[in-house]
């Protein structure tokens, strides 16, 4: 055992190093292209401030001279400097202002030692001299953003690096390390009927197709025998030689019936492997959640005179979950057989659904995309979740999902977003779908029936859990940071999403619901003004968005069990997330408030749900 | 193609992607940077204009009505040589004042109407048309009612982007870049899945060397090459086994030809 968790933690090793290569390869290179691009940018830019700044510097010399030539002496005008640290503030390209009197000395100053840019004034008879200093920080500013970026770009290849080369050496390469060792334990033992597979390419198969020529022999030498035996019995007219056949052949009994056996080709297994399923499963969650850091946004900026704009992101969600419920009903009434093509069919409905939203100019059409979106989501991912080879791991499949659902996807998102807009992310979101559509093909059959349904039921009370976490999340997420912090800003919205996923993914399924609950809770209140000013307001939304990943993320692996076995229940959970977002709006509150009842309902709720379950 | 082969080529793929991914987030982010210093040129003229409209609308004449505007929009237009235009027009989107004396009277065009109506933050909104920029502003009143706006037309910077000429000028550093990257990441990841695999790569050597030189004892930590050491000698010994039962099977026809025949 100990030598397994070994090996594990080597494949994680190894996973670890290649995600920091990718992530070094990305980071290095967008580091050099922006050296190139800054370089032949910043003359431009430097000559656009300076003639802002001469803009600033101008009008500021008039008002001055204008002041001057009705009489007002030079040192007499009033609050002058408070009016030059205001246009200071309010004018990006300017970042210092001092008014000279005649002998250049500094009448009115933002700062010490300013020097740049100088305006003769000349009114009433006086003389000064305006002098601005140019250096631009909102130059400065866009530099870092364009830094921070690069390593979140960086930091996003390293974490699908890392996911590709884990998926590949734990669920592949361990699973056929083991499958080796098993045939080669059997044979060390004697046995060789064991099934070999020989089709197929790479490593393993090599080393498979080696251990059939090894134990060929074997399979030679029992079909000889078999042979010697057949010619023995040939001619034993009086059964005498069967009486001294018996004992010689007792000695290889466990041997002898190889010869049966065609020791050849064995046909290629037609179901897709556990890392197969995984990986169709996160490239779905994750191009489908690139959309997030951008959906409520789009949908306030569509606009529509009949919702207000706190609530114009509720209708495109609630459709959108309604639509994955039909699509997973429909999954469920239709043939096992037929779910393939099904799934194809939604996953390619889904890219067309994405795509179409390039065009897209009106808010009703928006909605509509959306709901088809949801409807080839859930005909898409049904099949997938119902795969017990991935839902005997539920804890770990809520980690996966939420990995590649708020932290790979948004950042995706919200990076691309960034890159390209909102309409270019939308559709190069579809094209990638639609790549990955005839892969759905190729999926597992559904199973037959809905087996949540056959299936104990967990306590309301925890279903109850899984509906409230869900909400919180989906509020968060899908409503709230992206109409809120990330409605301008796709970066800061995805980083937020990101927040919250990596807390959902590194939180403990150990820790009290109880005091999960709470945590949500305490995210809500550093919104309310008192207890707001307990953090400072920079650090409020990633402190909040952190919290309720890891209290959200603990009860849905306390729940975990449940989730893929009541999907309509979490959907359900995810609308009404949608819809409860903007209603803190209503009492004036900060939306991120709501946060607060819904947390001590979580508290409340996870006390009944873990006194039902440990009675 | 193997697995290996499949995941080799997706980090590749991943990695040619990511840097391609860093090199539009330049030069979007260098776009937009420049499409922002242009409005903060804009941002000052506008404010100025709209507060000293203020002013004077807060002395309670109606804004159609204040002859000032026109000679402070002119005024902003001299003394800024890249506004094209500068424009204040009503709340029913017709224009009052404009340095354009042609156009006053004249209805504003849809896309300004849509740009007014989707204003974000401080009542500022942006919109392009015909290749030029146009960031626009509400005045209000004492009691916080929109009487009208104020625009400010400069030449978009889409018409004459130099964002080409960057992506250009940076195009032998990503021929530099890309290639350098991708072997890098090609060569630690292939490293990787070979100590991974090295295992394996010994069982199946193990397994291959029959009659050989005798290979060296594998490491204490190897399982699977000791396994295969072990499933060499069972067929090994099987085999002599099953050829000697043979012999002796083969032995009894002999005997029983023999007996046939006496």
């Amino acid at each position: 055992m100990r030598r397994l968790e070994a090996r594990s933690l080597r494949d994680r090793l190894a996973a670890m190093v290649i995600a920091i290569a990718v992530a070094m390869a990305i980071a290095a290179g967008g580091w050099r292209v922006l050296d190139a691009a800054w370089a032949e940018s910043a003359p431009g830019l430097d000559g656009a401030t300076r003639l802002g700044a001469e803009a600033v510097g101008r009008a500021l010399s008039g008002q001055i001279e204008h002041a001057l030539a009705l009489g007002i002496p030079l040192d007499k005008l009033v609050r002058v400097e408070d009016y030059l640290k205001s246009v200071v503030a309010s004018a990006p390209q300017v970042d210092a202002v001092a008014l000279l009197d005649e002998a250049g000395r500094p009448i009115f100053t933002t700062r010490e030692g300013v020097a740049g840019l100088t305006f003769p004034v000349n009114g009433g008879g006086q003389r000064a001299t305006l002098v601005l200093s140019t250096e631009s920080p909102f130059l400065n500013a866009a530099t870092v953003r364009l830094e921070i970026l690069l390593g979140a770009t960086a930091l996003l290849g390293g974490m699908i690096a890392f996911l590709i080369a884990s998926l590949f050496l734990e669920m592949h390469l361990a699973p056929a390390r083991a499958r080796l060792a098993l045939a080669l334990a059997r044979a060390a033992r004697g046995d060789f009927a064991v099934a070999i597979p020989t089709t197929g390419r790479g490593r393993t198969t090599a080393a498979f197709r080696a251990l059939a020529r090894r134990i060929e022999p074997v399979h030679v030498a029992a079909r000889h025998i078999a042979d010697g035996i057949a010619t023995v019995r040939a001619i034993d007219f009086d059964g005498s030689l069967s009486k001294r056949l018996d004992p010689l052949l007792a000695t290889v009994a466990a041997t002898r019936g190889l010869a049966d056996i065609d020791p050849g080709e064995t046909p290629r297994s037609t179901v897709p492997s556990p890392a197969a399923i995984a990986t169709r499963v996160l490239l779905l969650v994750s191009l489908y959640a690139g959309a997030w850091p951008l959906l409520a946004n789009f949908a306030i900026d569509r606009g529509t005179d009949m919702i207000p704009a706190p609530w114009r992101p509720v209708t495109p969600l609630f459709a959108e979950a309604v639509a994955v419920v039909l699509g997973m009903l429909i999954c469920r009434s239709i043939a096992p057989s037929a779910s393939r093509v099904a799934a194809a069919l939604g996953t390619a409905l889904t890219a067309l659904a994405f795509t179409a939203v390039f065009w897209c100019r009106s808010y009703d059409l928006f909605v509509a995309l959306r709901a088809a979106a949801g409807l080839g989501l859930g005909v898409a991912l049904t099949p997938l979740l119902r795969d017990p080879r991935l839902t005997a791991h539920p804890r770990g499949l809520v980690a996966l999902i939420g990995l590649t659902g708020l932290v790979i996807g948004p950042l995706f998102g919200g990076l691309v977003a960034e890159a390209i807009g909102r309409r270019g992310t939308f559709a190069l979101l579809g094209i990638a779908l639609l790549a990955i559509a005839p892969r759905a093909a190729a999926m597992p059959a559904a199973a037959a029936g809905d087996t949540a349904l056959r299936l104990n039921f967990p306590a309301q009370a925890g279903r109850l859990l899984q509906l409230l976490s869900l909400m919180t999340l989906a509020a968060l997420v899908l409503v709230i940071v992206p109409s809120g912090p990330g409605f301008d800003n796709y970066a800061v919205g995805a980083g937020l999403i990101v927040a919250a996923g990596l807390g959902l993914v590194v939180a403990p399924a150990t820790l009290p619901p109880v005091f999960a609950g709470l945590l949500v809770g305490v995210a809500g209140a550093l919104w309310l003004s008192a207890a707001g000013a307990v953090l400072p307001e920079a650090w409020r939304w990633p402190v909040s968005s952190m919290l309720i990943g890891i209290g959200v993320g603990s009860l849905l692996k306390w729940q975990a069990a449940g989730l893929f076995r009541h999907g309509r229940s979490a959907i359900a959970g995810l609308a009404l997330g949608a819809v409860v977002a903007p209603v803190a709006t209503i009492p004036g509150f900060a939306a991120m408030s709501i946060m607060l009842p819904l947390g001590v309902l979580l508290a409340g709720v996870s006390m009944l749900a873990r006194g039902r379950r440990n009675p | 193609m193997s697995p290996a082969v499949r995941t080799i080529l997706a980090l590749l793929g991943l990695t040619g992607a990511g840097i391609l991914l860093a090199g539009a987030l330049v030069f979007g982010g260098l776009d937009r940077l420049r499409l922002r210093v242009v409005e903060a040129n804009i941002d000052f003229v506008l404010t100025q204009l709209r507060d000293s409209i203020e002013a004077n609308v807060s002395l309670g004449i109606p804004l159609q009505d204040l002859r000032v505007v026109q000679d402070l929009l002119e005024r902003s237009r001299i003394g800024n040589p890249s506004l094209l235009a500068v424009e204040v027009f009503s709340p029913a989107g017709i224009s009052l004042f404009n340095t354009d004396r042609g156009s006053i009277g004249e209805d504003i065009t849809s896309t300004w109407r849509d740009g007014v109506r989707h204003a974000g933050n401080g009542d500022r909104w942006r919109v392009e048309e015909f290749g030029n920029l146009i960031v626009g502003q509400a005045i209000r009143n004492d009691f916080g009612e929109p009487v009208g706006y104020v625009a400010v037309t400069v030449a978009g910077p889409t018409g004459q982007s130099p964002i080409v000429s960057v992506i250009v000028a940076s195009a032998w550093r990503f021929a530099v870049v890309l290639p350098a990257g991708l072997f890098g990441v090609g060569l630690v990841v292939w490293f990787m899945f070979r100590w991974r695999s090295r295992e394996i790569m010994d069982v199946t050597a193990r397994l291959s060397a029959s009659g050989s030189p005798p290979l060296p004892a594998p490491p204490p930590d190897a399982d699977l090459v000791r396994l295969a050491d072990q499933v060499g000698e069972a067929v090994d010994a099987a085999v002599k086994q099953l050829d000697q039962t043979t012999t002796a099977v083969l032995k009894l026809d002999d005997d029983g030809v023999r007996d046939a025949a006496a």
